[in-house]
């Protein structure tokens, strides 16, 4: 019993029992969720160390052995994962203390945030297939409650399209599971990995692979599904629209990256294109949406979509510098995204709107402000030295290595207008004549200043300290390309002996390994 | 049998994604159940039917069936799974209609066409930012108790018809 590998999960749920044993009591549960925030970032720092230090960390739940019982691993990037979410969520947890109104606390909004964290985590460290859409329902459940906490209209509106479609996409993902199961006769993801590539009917195993694509992209909100997010991420108080927007569509890219390294790398040929086309429409379409819109907050939502491209493009390329740019990307994406919903809070407090018609001028009088927004923005939109250049120079890289000149040509016009976009929220919002609708003093938002500078701050770090990041992005990616250490892990010593012995992907590895 | 089983499920998902293509909201609920029955179905059908034993090994180990013939068993996990996702679908279903129930309170209307606020076009687009001055979603402002624990919908209704047009 490996209890690093079990913490991140203990925690978020002992805060969220706890809270809910003290309900109504508004201060016991704001200490506990700000405590539980740090427990869990002290857990994830603990078990990303070890991770990086010893290979996967494997706990099987029950003592079961696997394939039968429900297996929990931590590889590299589940690790990173989990060490973001648990960053992600102390930062939110720390803006709602100052800016959760009392009206939505008493909702149960510190629980219910701690079971979204608990769910996201789960879905990052299970290692079983069906497992994997039990995590999804319990960050969806939760995220459903947080979205139309409070139920205003604009909220049960786009709650309402965010509900409808993610249903449907966790029906697709049942029934894929359900496929699985009957072709291969296993839901352990690294049972299936052995298992999925001596099926008889690789046809089967292929469209399972795109029922599986369908699910995980409406999730991770790839084009031309992705319509219910800008509907909805911006109706939710700003924590929780920073706390969607930095951890739940980056489920389903994660979901996307395990399943189409570990279970669907048969037929790259096939399916891996088919994501590298979905990649550069997503950019392409995101990016479009956020030059159209005059909402900061919906500004930012497109804008997700348009990043989401990005991380799938490594995914697409399928080779291990690339998928290490996209590692990288998720990084950079989950750290600026969260920033840059959580300043446009505070705008919205400024200027008592988010709409850029009645922004303006806020630069003049609250200049820390326009510096925490400016520097999540450049890096959003990919200059040097702040993070998101790295990733996307590592990305563009990859791209010529495998001769994708239109998806480069593609990623970096996109990236162009993302700075067009972020100039526009730059020109009107914080140049100017104050705002039309101003009343607010700009004093008021010094509480909620900290996070962001949290997330500044790591944006900075990640983009000067570029090679030492990008080198565990790498490590992690090789070790998505080459999981025989993940199914030995799983499944015990000699359990991957021959496997993959001449695939294409293997012998990639062996020549692209820097 | 898994020939009608299929054919069933296929019935499923068309009607289900048939209805929520449907104007309605509450036909939109519906359809969510019916796709999830088929879900729930393909698991259940995809894993192999049988007509074989529980799966309770006999006392005296595989071997000692009485009349001498090989252990078989029905395969126990696909029937787990599908309790599984009944339950999760129950409790999801329990919060879609709940939802549901909000938005018609909220909209008055039954019609998916009616849930504009949330996208941007320019006729709701004065009416969105009066929604977001007065409810700045950062700000603990003051408001209108009926609108605060959402009692009274009839009367916060005419409030809200007001706003947005």
């Amino acid at each position: 019993m490996n209890l690093l590998v079990v913490v991140p999960l203990l925690v978020p749920l002992a805060v969220a029992a706890a809270s809910l044993i003290a309900w109504g009591r508004h201060r016991f549960q704001v200490a506990v969720a700000v405590a539980g925030g740090v427990a869990q970032l002290l857990a994830a720092i603990a078990l990303f160390v070890a991770v990086d230090a010893e290979g996967p960390l494997v706990v099987q739940v029950g003592d079961w052995p696997a394939p039968f019982g429900i297996t929990l691993i931590a590889d590299l990037l589940s690790a990173i994962m989990v060490l973001l979410a648990a960053i992600v969520g102390l930062v939110v947890v720390l803006t709602s203390v100052t800016s959760i109104p009392r009206r939505l606390e008493v909702l149960g909004y510190y629980p219910i945030t701690q079971i979204l964290i608990l769910g996201v985590t789960g879905a990052f460290l299970t290692g079983d297939l069906f497992n994997l859409y039990v995590w999804f329902e319990v960050m969806l459940i939760a995220s459903f409650v947080l979205l139309t906490l409070g139920g205003r209209r604009p909220q049960v509106e786009g709650g309402l399209k965010y509900v409808a479609l993610n249903l449907v996409a966790s029906m697709l993902f049942l029934s894929g599971a359900g496929i699985i199961y009957g072709v291969a006769g296993s839901l352990n993801m690294a049972d299936l990995a052995v298992r999925l590539d001596t099926v008889a009917d690789p046809l089967v195993v292929t469209s399972v692979a795109m029922v599986f694509l369908v699910s995980f992209g409406i999730k991770a909100a790839v084009f031309p599904l992705f319509f219910w997010l800008p509907a909805s991420y911006h109706t939710a108080p700003i924590p929780v629209s920073a706390l969607f927007a930095g951890l739940l569509t980056k489920v389903g890219v994660y979901a996307l990256i395990r399943t189409f390294t570990l279970l669907f790398d048969q037929e790259p040929g096939y399916t891996h294109t088919i994501i590298l086309a979905i990649a550069a429409l997503t950019m392409v379409a995101g990016v479009l949406g956020a030059v159209a819109e005059r909402d900061v907050r919906r500004i930012l939502s497109f804008h997700i979509v348009s990043q989401i491209g990005y991380m799938l493009m490594g995914l697409g390329l399928f080779t291990v510098s690339a998928l290490a740019a996209s590692i990288l990307y998720i990084v950079h994406h989950i750290i600026v995204k969260t920033a840059l919903f959580l300043v446009a809070g505070v705008m919205g407090r400024i200027g008592r709107s988010f709409e850029l018609d009645d922004l303006g001028g806020i630069a003049a009088r609250a200049p820390v402000v326009a510096v925490l927004f400016a520097i999540p923005a450049l890096s959003l939109a990919g200059l040097p030295p702040f993070s998101g250049f790295f990733a996307k120079l590592g990305l563009v890289q990859a791209g010529l290595v495998e001769g994708q000149h239109l998806v480069v040509a593609v990623a970096i016009v996109v990236s162009l207008l993302t700075l067009v976009s972020m100039a526009k929220i730059w020109t009107d919002g914080f140049w100017g004549p104050p705002g039309r609708t101003e009343t607010a003093s700009p004093r008021g938002v010094r509480p909620l200043l900290p996070p962001i500078a949290i997330l500044a701050l790591l944006s900075l770090t990640i983009g000067f300290g570029a090679e030492p990041a990008l080198r565990v992005a790498e490590r992690a990616a090789a070790s998505l390309l080459d999981p025989r250490g993940y199914i030995e892990a799983v499944l015990g010593p000699g359990a991957a002996d021959g496997f993959r012995a001449g695939s294409p992907s293997a012998i990639e590895v062996e020549v692209r390994d820097p | 049998m898994e020939l009608v089983l299929a054919v069933v499920i296929a019935a499923l998902f068309a009607t289900g994604l048939y209805t929520i293509l449907r104007r309605s909201i509450v036909r939109l609920a519906i359809g969510l159940v019916l796709i999830g029955h088929a879900a729930n179905l393909v698991i259940f059908t995809a894993a192999g039917l049988s007509r074989e034993g529980p799966p309770i090994l006999p006392p005296g180990g595989p071997d000692a069936a009485a009349d001498g013939a090989a252990f078989a068993s029905a395969d126990p996990l696909p029937q787990a799974l599908v309790l599984t996702a009944i339950v999760i679908g129950f409790a999801v279903l329990a919060f879609t209609l709940v939802l549901v129930h909000r938005v018609y309170f909220e909209v008055a209307s039954d019609d998916v066409d009616a849930l504009a606020v949330t996208d941007h076009l320019p006729d709701v687009r004065v009416a969105r930012t009066e929604a977001v001055a007065a409810e700045d979603s950062m700000d603990e402002a003051a408001r209108p108790d009926d609108e605060r624990n959402g009692r009274d919908e009839l009367a916060g209704r005419d409030a809200r018809d007001r706003r947005y047009p």
